[in-house]
């Protein structure tokens, strides 16, 4: 006789009945079955059913299974039903039956209870027991937590001091087949005999039912001898199935779940049970997700790789996290991203001059501004083809600005830490700003990370800047990034920080452009050449340009009145006037010496060269008659024997008779005098300027200028000093003098004479006195 | 209308062939004028007459004439104008009557101040005439008697002396913005007398300007008065 007994170390618990009973009532087992060995011995339901609770019936049809086992019990063929030996269910919470009234039970004698289900009668309920039921079960009220992987100790003994027990063999009956089991043995003994058996993980889980044999030897028959299962039915069914349950999904660790599509980066998703995550995926077109990193149970992090472009899904899409234990879904929201805007700050404040106005621009902007400070459109719109702004900025400078974005849709979360970047000729501008939730439009402060070369005229024609932003951080040459678009605004870049007096402000584009040129210049010799080609071909005007390319011309035919200081001549205006007066363009766009004067100084105050002012006069202040006239060869007044500089002859010269205002603008109808009006000398845009007589000529004195310092930049020439200037510049100087120049207009005029220089240079060199 | 005009200067010509000036008919007209003195302003009778140079020198055809006398001292002076033509209704009698000119009664002379430009010409008369007539006709013969240097040279015996260098341009025009051309100008004299033997000038355009000239009429010195004078 042989003993077996089971004793469990760690085991798997067993599952030790499951039914669909009632719990408050127990079920019938219609007959027939077989009882094994109890799982409970000494309770009131000593007998384990395994019943499947996935059944729609009551539990004992296992899909594909023809097995009879149901834990203790074996199904027998017992009482057929109606067309059934033996029906597939047997255990009932109910079972109906007729019972006879009492005039049919009288009537009819035998049975009043007839049960059709089984073509049987009863005389009452003992009956109904004896001849139908099998035996009674009820819920397991206690059922033990689902078992584990493990290993049990079996432990072997025999009576017969000659038996040995070297192995044993373990099954596990199941309804799917039988399973077999290592087992063994643990120490020396071999009677009694301990044998290990090992429960693996990923061992198919289900109801077992396990066998255990054993060898014996008595010395007679070593033919082994198998025990059926003394130790009972066992179930492992394992832990239960971890499910995976997604609670949120991040994007590059940040606090959001929005994904800025044809970006790269990390998908953190967080929840619990997502061990053995096996793959993750998105719904929506556009995202895509590569390798996953399982961190803990609790985290699984996933590369993603998203693309703007074709047709992409916007707004939320599902995230699906597949583990070994199922799947749980999560939602990212898929955003497109696109630049909307840049402004530059700390670019120098200037007005964007045109015709008859200018207009400030404090913050330049791609797209050009559209719209002035009152809503209205700019009085003057950018040109030249510039689809942004003129920013200006001087050497040594770092350019920065504000980028806008659109965000489409409106992401419901934030999204903190957004990664700007923008590729230039002049460097990378990046930054990073924040989506805010529910917001269409972001902005984020950048900052080139190259400043501008010091000592350096730049002109960039336009800078192009190309936009990406990364939710993974940057730079965006590592990836990560998608391109959101471009801006393209010219830029300026001076030699130094101007020295533009407050009086002259405000700095117009045109005298940023003088200064800056095409660039290139290292130092103020340089760019003082820069500017000065500009105005001069070395030998006369250079017919200077506004930024625009709009003329401005010295006293052009026709004028009637005309621009008097830099401001008004980059505007073409008229003035300014005493007292002011509402702007009028100014014919021909027409200007002074003073304004041309205060352009040249104007320009040359961007790059911070000092420069001054100087008023050209007679000594003897009469009025210069510029080149170039004809003489008559008999002048009106003839000196006085002896000729010399003390009586030098005089022509009779008529002008216009306004003291203050053009003597030459209109022409006297009649002519000048002794003198006739020759072509030259060339003026800015004026091969003849119409005015040619002056009671002040207006130049600029440049100390750092090497050679001649004197500019004159009506004429687009130098002088050396004041000798060098009569005798470039005069042909004439021409005074009233009684009687004749009583009446209105008429004038003597008389000739330089060599060795009598008639010509002051007054220099101002005070910020007041016109000088920068 | 102007067919009249023509055929009386004709005519006029005609009948003063002889002469080498003549006064165009009609052109002669009396007035006073203001002048300074020691008392205060006086007023002076004045002739106003045109005369046309037969044959013309080579510069004017017509002039303008003012003859200015003080019955008091029996002084007179004459100051001629070109006449470009003949809608050119320009005459020194104008700039006395509006102010622009100055003529100082004094003891020994009368001084007419004449602003021209930048500077001032200055010329003292002393010549006597019984009356107003006799100062016309004296006039008209020293005018033919100078004839044609008169009109034909720049020598006119005035004493000449430049104020704008010392004022400034800012006197007739704003400093801002700068232009070239603004001539310097006197819009009134509003005052001549005497301080000592210096003159005192004060002269106005956007301020007044004191100016003292010694006795031989150089500048000895000038100062912008704090306010105007009314």
């Amino acid at each position: 006789m042989y003993s077996l007994a089971v004793n469990g170390i760690q085991p798997g618990t067993q599952t030790l009945f499951t039914g669909v009973c009632p719990a408050d009532s127990s079920c019938m087992l219609v007959k027939d079955w077989i009882y094994g060995a109890p799982s409970y011995s000494g309770q009131a339901y000593p007998y384990s059913l395994v019943l499947n609770p996935d059944d729609g019936g009551d539990g004992m049809v296992f899909p594909g299974s023809t097995s009879d086992f149901y834990g203790n019990l074996t199904s027998l063929a017992g009482l057929p039903g109606q067309n059934t030996p033996t029906p597939s269910e047997k255990v009932f919470g109910s079972h109906y039956i007729v019972e006879l009234g009492p005039s049919l039970a009288a009537s009819i004698p035998g049975d009043t209870y007839f049960d059709p289900s089984y073509g049987e009668t009863y005389t009452n309920a003992s009956i109904f027991e004896t001849d139908s039921v099998s035996g009674y079960a009820v819920t397991d009220p206690n059922p033990e937590a689902p078992a584990a992987p493990g290993v049990w100790e079996f432990d072997v003994s025999s009576d017969d001091p000659y038996d040995s027990f070297f192995s044993i063999r373990v099954s596990t009956n199941t309804r799917n087949g039988f399973n077999y089991l290592s087992a063994t043995p643990d120490g020396t003994s071999d009677n009694p005999a301990s044998f290990i058996v090992t429960w693996l993980s990923g061992d198919t889980c289900g109801t077992y039912n396990v066998a255990v044999s054993g060898y014996f030897d008595d010395g007679y028959d070593a033919a082994p001898i198998y025990a059926n299962a003394s130790a009972g039915y066992l179930c492992y069914e394992g832990p239960p199935p971890c499910t995976p349950s997604v609670s949120s999904i991040q994007v590059n660790s940040s606090q959001t779940n929005a994904l800025i599509l044809g970006t790269t980066g990390t998908l953190v998703i967080n929840g619990t049970c997502l061990e053995n995550a096996t793959s993750v995926g998105a719904s929506g077109a556009g995202v895509s997700v590569g390798t996953i990193t399982q961190n803990t149970n609790d985290l699984v992090t996933a590369v993603y790789q998203s693309t703007s472009s074709g047709a992409p899904t916007l707004g939320y899409e599902t995230v699906t996290l597949q583990t070994e234990n199922g799947a749980s879904n999560g939602q990212i929201f898929a955003v497109t991203v696109a630049l909307a805007s840049f402004s530059f700050t700390g670019s120098v404040p200037y007005s964007r001059d045109c015709e008859g106005n200018a207009s400030p621009i404090a913050a330049p902007s791609w797209p050009a501004s559209t719209k002035d400070a009152n809503g209205n459109p700019p009085a003057c719109p950018q040109q030249l083809g510039y689809t942004g702004d003129h920013a200006v900025y001087y050497a040594g400078q770092t350019m920065r600005g504000t980028a806008v974005f659109s965000v489409n849709p409106a992401p419901p979360q934030a999204v903190p830490g957004v990664y700007v970047e923008a590729g230039t000729a002049a460097g990378t501008f990046s930054g990073a700003g924040t989506i805010a939730a529910g917001y269409a439009s972001f902005s984020a402060p950048v900052t080139d990370n190259t400043a501008l070369p010091t000592s350096q005229t730049q002109f960039y024609a336009p800078l192009n800047a190309s936009w990406s932003v990364g939710q993974a951080g940057g730079p965006c040459s590592t990836g990560g990034c998608v391109a959101v678009g471009a801006s393209s605004n010219p830029v300026y870049v001076t030699l130094a920080q101007n020295v533009l007096p407050s009086w002259a402000m405000p700095v117009m584009l045109t005298y940023v452009a003088l200064a800056a040129g095409t660039g290139g210049a290292t130092s103020q010799s340089a760019a003082l050449a820069n500017t000065w080609a500009q105005f001069s071909t070395g030998s006369g005007p250079a017919n200077v340009q506004t930024w625009d390319r709009r003329s401005m011309n010295y006293y052009s035919a026709g004028f009637t009145s005309c621009a008097l200081n830099a401001s008004y001549v980059v505007q073409n205006l008229i003035g300014p006037t005493t007292p002011p007066s509402p702007p009028t363009i100014a014919p021909y766009n027409s200007a002074q010496c003073g304004a041309f004067a205060l352009l040249l100084e104007s320009a040359l105050a961007m790059n911070g060269i000092h420069s001054n002012w100087t008023t050209v006069t007679a000594s003897d202040t009469s009025k210069m008659v510029i080149n170039d006239w004809g003489l008559s060869s008999m002048p009106t007044y003839p000196c006085t024997v002896p000729c010399g500089s003390g009586s030098p002859s005089y022509y009779k010269f008529i002008l216009n008779a306004a003291t203050i205002g053009d003597y030459m603008s209109p022409p006297p109808a009649g002519g000048y005098g002794d003198l006739t009006n020759n072509a030259g000398v060339a003026g800015q845009g004026e091969a003849t300027p119409l005015e040619k007589v002056f009671d002040s000529h207006f130049i600029v004195q440049i100390p750092s200028a090497s050679g001649n310092q004197y500019y004159d930049p009506s004429y687009g020439v130098t002088y050396p000093n004041q000798l060098g200037f009569e005798t470039q510049a005069v042909a004439a100087y021409a005074l009233k003098m009684t009687p004749d120049s009583l009446t209105d207009g008429n004038y003597h005029a008389r000739l330089p004479i060599a060795g009598s220089l008639n010509i002051t240079f007054t220099m101002f060199t005070t910020l007041t006195g016109l000088s920068m | 209308m102007r067919h009249a005009s023509v055929l009386l200067m004709l005519w006029c010509l005609a009948l003063f062939a002889q002469e080498r000036v003549a006064t165009v008919l009609g052109s002669e007209s009396r007035t006073a004028i203001s002048a300074f003195s020691s008392l205060g302003e006086v007023v002076l009778p004045a002739i106003h007459l045109r005369l046309e140079l037969n044959p013309p020198t080579r510069s004017e055809h017509l002039i303008d004439v003012v003859v200015v006398y003080d019955p008091q001292s029996g002084r007179y002076f004459w100051v001629y104008t070109p006449v470009t033509d003949a809608a050119d209704n320009g005459s020194y009698l104008n700039d006395l009557q509006n102010g622009t000119e100055g003529v100082y009664v004094g003891s020994t002379a009368l001084v007419n101040f004449i602003s021209l430009g930048p500077n001032f010409e200055i010329q003292e008369h002393g010549r006597r005439a019984d009356s107003l007539d006799a100062a016309e006709r004296a006039a008209i013969d020293e005018i033919r008697k100078q004839l044609p240097k008169l009109t034909d040279s720049y020598e006119t015996g005035f004493k000449v002396v430049n104020v704008s260098r010392d004022v400034g341009s800012g006197f007739a025009c704003e400093p801002y913005p700068p232009r070239a051309n603004c001539g310097f100008g006197v819009k009134r004299i509003v005052s001549v007398s005497r301080e000592g033997d210096d003159w005192r000038l004060v002269i106005r355009n956007r301020w007044d300007q004191e100016i003292i000239l010694d006795s031989q009429f150089k500048l000895v010195s000038t100062r912008r008065l704090p306010n105007p004078e009314k």
